[in-house]
């Protein structure tokens, strides 16, 4: 489902390819807090615990980061939230 | 109202479902347009079979449409782009997954003084059709919040869109609530 675009153009000289990218999650006033634990504990397979920290992240400061990993990874984890109506960005960390 | 209005987890570990016959008429035209809202307008263009296939579609762009845009976001805040990128590489995937998730759910809702009977492996197409569904309303609601006070009849739509908006917010809270029970 995510092909990763072009990563060979996307990484310059002076660009460590082994910064990670993170998946980060905005708030948004319409998806309930309960859902949003829900869809951090059925993907990313995360404890109540977790995934509620970073819901509340979410809710209280605006955003979180719920991932780390390679663009590729990012990128697919990103698709994912989108597809269960989370708004979510990947960037460098 | 029914006494067992609403999700209802079962001993067996499904999850029956049943409503009144003008809210299953409400979730039916609700999620209808849904679906025509996220058919690609340039379906029937002349597109790459292979692309196609696999799900890439070179002409994707960002959608003009708010509630659109909600329902495919960008992917990367400040980069144009790579946004955009992303869009051609994964856009026709995401609509044709929640095209297929509400289609799913529409011929699968219950006939009025029916109830249905929900398989765990199908519970989060549910979940997410109607959070879908919510997520559309909640944009169009917001929308119709800035518009001119003179026109009443657009409050009333507003007032009776809040309405459907807050039995939604009931509907996907019941349904979470049996999935986790």
């Amino acid at each position: 489902m995510s092909i990763a675009p072009l990563e060979t153009q996307s990484v310059s000289l002076e660009t460590n390819p082994n910064t990670p990218w993170v998946c980060i999650v905005w708030n948004d006033p319409i998806n309930l807090m309960h859902y949003v634990t829900h869809v951090f504990m059925t993907y990313f397979k995360y404890s109540k615990e977790k995934a509620e920290t970073l819901m509340l992240q979410v809710h209280n400061d605006g955003k979180s980061v719920v991932n780390t990993g390679s663009r590729e990874e990012m990128e697919r984890d990103v698709n994912a939230m989108h597809s269960y109506g989370l708004w979510a960005t990947l960037q460098k960390s | 109202m029914m006494e067992n209005r609403g999700f209802r987890k079962q001993v067996n570990g499904e999850i029956t479902f049943q409503i009144e016959a003008l809210e299953i008429a409400l979730l039916t035209s609700m999620i209808e347009q849904i679906v025509s809202l996220l058919v690609p307008l340039k379906l029937n263009e002349s597109v790459d079979p292979l692309a196609q296939l696999i799900g890439i579609d070179s002409t994707a762009t960002k959608p003009d449409d708010d509630v659109l845009l909600r329902l495919l976001p960008d992917a990367y805040q400040n980069d144009r782009e790579a946004s955009e990128e992303f869009r051609r590489f994964t856009e026709r995937s995401l609509r044709e997954l929640k095209i297929k998730r509400a289609q799913f759910v529409l011929e699968n809702l219950p006939e009025p003084d029916e109830t249905v009977s929900i398989k765990p492996k199908d519970f989060e197409s549910w979940l997410t059709v109607i959070n879908d569904v919510r997520l559309a309303l909640g944009i169009r609601v917001g929308i119709a919040d800035e518009q001119d006070e003179d026109e009443i009849t657009d409050e009333e739509d507003l007032d009776h869109a809040k309405d459907i908006y807050a039995w939604l917010t009931w509907l996907q809270s019941n349904l979470l609530e049996e999935m986790n029970s």
